[in-house]
């Protein structure tokens, strides 16, 4: 009895990560799938067609989400990071009151906030620009970015820093060649959260750039509202891959004994 | 958060150079939190009480000169039959969230944790849907468990039910199965690698020497293991809390056409042709950003006492 219980609830775990998906690829292959149908009757390339087309609106869509994506990406990590080296390895004055306002967009909701924020947002001319949606984008991922590298430089051997300074490395070398390497991983999480959470945004978006940024979420939206539920099953297709292949090279400093998410554990 | 104070000057240090290196590091952790500081001062600080002040009645957008500064946004908002019935959806669908999904993750990661065999294909499986976007979690679940979706077919063609119309409503329901269930499809895997990546911590060594000395897996997962990971689990519960009370895209998706989640109400009021309801919508805003910090705030202050007593 003991021993199947184990493989058992494991077994249903596995299953229930991938069960959502498999609804949502045979979507995008059927030419029509009628209700009692268990399968489609019959298959097509058309979702993927339309996906694909260079002037439809999902491809349109993900090259604005991935330029949108990618700059935020960097500035939160850029920005974040020398937070997370503060909090983790300096002590300053009101430091537990700049913890609290780095953790406070955790848990006070984005929507909340920009919605109080739109009126300055049209009245300085950000309303409806990418400017406008990245400075946004930054609320919910700054806070990410800064927990991952406070784990990371709470790690960190200020050591090996001062060694490169002894040696007469000037500061911008002692970044380069031995603070950056050093907390790579770190940096790659960040940037893995940042880019996500950015990517997979609807709503603030849909509130500062309203009709005329159009982010892949927004185009996924517009499709589920509609009856189309094979463009439906390919753009979300579409949409899961960017982040899946960041996955794939990050995947190794998500768990392990230095692992980079131990810093989201310390709330 | 940790407060690991790396740079405390030693006796020695201070006497070579003084307080001037100090004042040199001071100004330099300026450097450090100044964009930080700038992006979420302007923007989150900036949002809240800009939303606040338009809440009372300030930078009203209809144009007339009686404009005045009351509470009867607040008013108005609670009287909202739509919001009163939206709290309560809102309310069972974060505890749930919650609760469920932790439960289901503890569990999920000690079993892996105990695992030999597959062990790493068990943590890629659950680092997989991490970077998955909500949206496509909720399409998932929509497609798999609407009255026409993949598992009503099944049911029909093995002859459990009969006819779409037969099966449950489970997504877009009155309750917000739909809502929980793609919560807890995203966050049990958030927080199993949370979970998993503590338990790879300095707890592996205390906990072989607990079993060298003879103690029983119980025994270790009371006095070792579960003492040992009870932050990260603390920090997860309040993400997963704070994010399943407030988010918008899964409510919005899975909840209609029933009153939805108090965020799916304040934008609908927001955007409201009548522009008289968004003082409301922000005084819901506001409502939910402080009803969320006061629970985070009793939940963290409960659990400091609890871990003080253990």
């Amino acid at each position: 009895m003991k021993v199947i219980f184990r493989p058992f609830f494991l077994g249903l775990f596995v299953f229930w990560v991938f069960f959502p998906f498999i609804s949502i690829i045979i979507w995008s292959f059927a030419a029509g799938w009628r209700f009692p149908d268990v399968l489609p009757a019959q298959y097509s390339m058309r979702g993927y067609a339309i996906a694909f087309d260079p002037n439809g609106d999902i491809v349109r869509g993900a090259i604005t989400s991935t330029i949108i994506a990618l700059i935020v990406g960097v500035i939160a990590t850029a920005i974040g990071s020398a937070a997370g080296r503060a909090i983790a390895m300096y002590n300053f004055k009101m430091k537990k009151a700049f913890q609290f306002l780095v953790l406070a967009p955790l848990i006070v909701p984005g929507l909340a906030v920009t919605m109080g924020i739109q009126i300055l947002f049209i009245k300085y001319g950000l309303s409806d620009t990418v400017r406008g949606v990245v400075l946004a984008h930054l609320i919910p991922t700054i806070p990410y970015v800064v927990m991952i590298m406070t784990g990371t430089f709470a790690n960190f051997d200020r050591g090996y820093e001062e060694q490169g300074q002894v040696l007469g490395a000037s500061r911008v070398t002692v970044l380069r060649k031995i603070t950056l390497p050093i907390v790579l991983p770190g940096l790659a999480v960040s940037f893995l959260f940042a880019f996500v959470i950015s990517w997979s945004e609807y709503i603030l978006t849909l509130l500062v750039g309203g009709a005329a940024v159009k982010t892949l979420p927004m185009v996924l939206f517009a499709f589920l509202r509609g009856s189309d539920l094979t463009l439906v099953g390919a753009a979300s297709i579409v949409f899961m891959i960017p982040p899946l292949i960041l996955l794939r090279f990050t995947s190794k400093h998500l768990v392990g004994r230095s692992s980079s998410v131990t810093g989201l554990g310390s709330v | 958060m940790t407060n690991t104070n790396i740079t405390a000057p030693t006796p020695s240090f201070k006497l070579k150079f003084g307080r001037s290196k100090a004042k040199v590091r001071e100004r330099k952790v300026i450097w450090l939190i100044l964009p930080t500081m700038a992006v979420l001062v302007t923007l989150f600080v900036g949002g809240f009480v800009f939303g606040i002040l338009q809440s009372l009645g300030f930078f009203s957008v209809i144009a007339d000169s009686e404009q005045k500064i009351s509470l009867d946004a607040y008013l108005a908002a609670f009287q909202n039959e739509t919001v009163r019935s939206g709290i309560i959806l809102t309310f069972r669908v974060a505890i749930l969230s919650t609760v469920l999904s932790t439960i289901i993750a503890l569990a999920i990661s000690l079993m892996i944790s105990r695992t030999k065999r597959f062990q790493s294909v068990l943590i890629s499986i659950t680092q997989f849907n991490i970077p998955i976007p909500h949206v496509v979690a909720a399409t998932g679940v929509l497609l798999t468990f609407s009255q026409s979706g993949i598992v009503s077919r099944l049911t029909n063609h093995v002859g459990i039910t009969d006819g779409s119309s037969d099966f449950p409503i489970i997504t877009n329901d009155p309750f917000g199965y739909g809502i929980i269930m793609s919560y807890l499809w995203k966050e049990v895997p958030f927080l199993c690698v949370l979970i998993l990546s503590a338990l790879r911590g300095p707890v592996t060594s205390l906990d072989e020497t607990a079993k060298t000395l003879g103690a029983s897996y119980g025994f270790r997962l009371r006095k070792v293991i579960l003492p040992y990971i009870f932050p990260s689990i603390l920090s997860g519960t309040i993400i997963v809390f704070a994010f399943s009370f407030g988010s918008y895209e899964v409510p919005y998706l899975l909840g209609e056409p029933y009153p939805s989640t108090v965020s799916v109400v304040a934008y609908q009021l927001y955007t409201n042709r009548d522009l008289a309801n968004r003082p409301t919508a922000m005084a819901l805003a506001t409502i939910t950003s402080v009803v969320i910090g006061l629970l985070v705030y009793a939940y963290m202050k409960l659990t400091q006492q609890e871990s003080r007593k253990k």
